[in-house]
């Protein structure tokens, strides 16, 4: 049985398919909120890697590097947010279409 | 040295003193911060360059680390800093001009945030490092939040940064998952000698990835040219030089000097890197034709830039990277005095369009003679600056062997003359067309410019001092180090 034991193939291989779905999802997706929940899919994708790795080989320093990430990805999301809010007060929309001023 | 002293800690010391002076500061001295910050700035490069080669501090060994390419690369950010803080100086901020503190703050904690990167010898070190720079150029380049074309600019260089954050995370996933470190060091003598394994290759190629993005190679290009056009013009320079080279410094790091050591890697992504060139020359090159807006025109011609230094890493030799440092130099020094000066042209005309150069020749010959020097160092004619760099990285390919990123490269570096010569064309050749404001250029300016066009003439003839830059950042104990003895 595969599902007998989960290893670090199992965490891998959810970890890869989130980032799968995150890359999808920022490609694909027209909202710019939803493309941003994505592009949080892609760190958190990350997360679970380097968390599952650190606990399966011992390593404490990546699921210390965790923490970086989160804060990173916290700071992102919040400067993500304050212009996609100035951008909805000039557009009145957040759709991603809708931003293609710059053409050449 | 002390902590207190490294230009890191300097530049951030300037800029929050700069976003404190703004705050508790009486009116009339909040006048002068934009002055204030190119002094500071100004200030700091000199002590990069006196306190160069100095030891770190203790307490930052075991992620930074003082070598030839910090010598050569701390001082390289910190001079783009100067030009930005140049650029902020002279540039209208419109309604936001009550904030202009912060504008003028956050490209100092970019810069510091570029310094940490160029030592870094940790993965993580340098993904704080590289967010440090990406968050404060998110939000400069969604400065003017009334403009719609500022914050398109902020939003696509945000979600390409995020995508590009992501890879590297997950890079560096990988990269534990399969050395169990993210020291570069003991990565490097860990894996030494052995086949590489899969998980390396994946964690290769997701860094590489994200780093494409950084230095805007193809396919990773799309976000540059939008938002080198909506972003304020301080921002645009420091995304055109500054973040480029910070792309290639990691690129050299990670790849050329993992490269000496690693040979099974090094096999497996001289294709690809050279691919990567070949394909960024030309796209750059190409789309660069029709562009008549000079911000475009100068993203593309960034874009086929970056496709020339990936050619020369990609042979991932020594030859290669110094190549690249070289190459570099030779595109900050062109490329700052154009940005400076596409500034002023912007403040008259509120656009960037070639046809607003038209006539300047007449009209303000010390300007113009200096940005065509600048234009034509860019394009790698003779004898100027540009010239010596094009002709190392096309001499790296042929001492390599790789004929067909020589002949694109050629190739494309003749086609590349097509869209420098539009803007000069513009300058000596066109009858001014429409009334044109007798604004002229303030006499700093042009004497900046004339110096830096003759600078790019006199490096040209004389390239000694890059040279030197180049031998200093690839040390033979440097270029050693990473064959570790363990």
């Amino acid at each position: 049985m595969i599902f007998s034991e989960i290893t670090l193939g199992h965490y891998l291989a959810l970890s890869s398919l989130l980032f799968v779905i995150g890359l999808a999802g920022v490609i694909l997706r027209r909202s710019l909120l939803i493309i941003m929940m994505s592009l949080e899919l892609l760190l958190n994708a990350a997360n679970l890697a380097l968390v599952a790795v650190g606990r399966f080989q011992g390593i404490p320093d990546a699921q210390v590097a965790v923490f970086f990430v989160i804060t990173v990805a916290a700071a992102e999301v919040a400067l993500g947010l304050a212009i996609l809010v100035a951008i909805f007060r000039i557009k009145k929309t957040t759709a991603a279409d809708q931003l293609a001023g710059l053409r050449f | 040295m002390t902590a207190w002293f490294c230009p890191e800690v300097l530049l951030v010391l300037s800029g929050v003193g700069l976003i404190l002076l703004d705050a508790l500061a009486p009116h009339g001295l909040r006048k002068g911060v934009s002055f204030l910050a190119l002094v500071l700035s100004i200030s700091v490069l000199g002590w990069t360059i006196w306190s160069s080669g100095q030891p770190l501090p203790d307490s930052w060994k075991n992620l930074f680390l003082a070598d030839g390419i910090t010598v050569v690369f701390k001082p390289f950010f910190v001079l783009c800093l100067v030009g930005v803080s140049l650029v902020s100086m002279r540039y209208k901020l419109g309604t936001e001009e009550s904030v202009r503190a912060e504008f003028m703050a956050l490209p100092f904690f970019a810069t510091a945030g570029l310094c940490l990167l160029a030592g870094a010898r940790d993965f993580l070190a340098i993904f704080v490092a590289l967010e440090l720079v990406s968050i404060s150029l998110y939000l400069l380049a969604a400065f003017h939040r009334t403009k719609p074309a500022s914050l398109e600019a902020g939003m696509k260089l945000l979600v390409m940064g995020g995508l590009s954050t992501g890879f590297l995370v997950m890079g560096i996933a990988w990269l534990y998952a399969s050395s169990g470190t993210t020291e570069f060091s003991r990565i490097l003598l860990q894996q030494a000698g052995k086949p590489a394994s899969p998980a390396l290759l994946l964690a290769a190629g997701l860094i590489l990835t994200g780093l494409g993005f950084k230095v805007a190679a193809v396919p990773f290009h799309a976000w540059a040219p939008d938002v080198y056009e909506g972003a304020p013009m301080p921002t645009t320079t420091f995304l055109a030089v500054a973040s480029k080279a910070a792309g290639f410094v990691l690129l050299i790091r990670i790849f050329g000097l993992g490269a000496l050591a690693l040979e099974s890697v090094a096999e497996v992504f001289r294709p690809i890197l050279l691919t990567m060139g070949i394909a960024t020359v030309t796209l750059g090159t190409l789309a660069a034709l029709p562009q008549r807006n000079l911000k475009r025109l100068l993203a593309y011609s960034g874009i086929a830039h970056a496709g020339y230094m990936l050619l020369a890493l990609g042979t991932l030799g020594e030859a290669g990277m110094g190549t690249v440092v070289g190459y570099l130099w030779a595109y900050l020094l062109a490329t700052l005095p154009v940005l400076i000066f596409l500034n002023e042209v912007e403040r008259i005309h509120q656009s960037s369009d070639v046809r607003h150069l038209e006539g300047l020749g007449r009209r303000d010959p010390g300007v113009a003679l200096g940005v065509t020097l600048c234009f034509l160092s860019m394009a790698g004619l003779p004898p100027l600056l540009g010239f010596s760099a094009k002709l190392s990285v096309l001499t790296t390919l042929w001492s390599a062997g790789e004929i067909p990123g020589l002949i694109v490269g050629s190739i494309m570096a003749v086609i590349g003359l097509g869209f420098y010569l539009v803007p000069i064309r513009a300058m000596y050749w066109e009858r001014e067309a429409d009334v044109i404001p007798a604004v002229r250029f303030p006499s700093f300016l042009v004497w900046v410019l004339l110096l830096a066009g003759f600078l790019n003439l006199i490096l040209g003839l004389q390239p000694t001092p890059i040279i030197r830059l180049v031998e200093r950042s690839l040390a033979p104990s440097l270029v050693a180090s990473p064959k570790l003895n363990p």
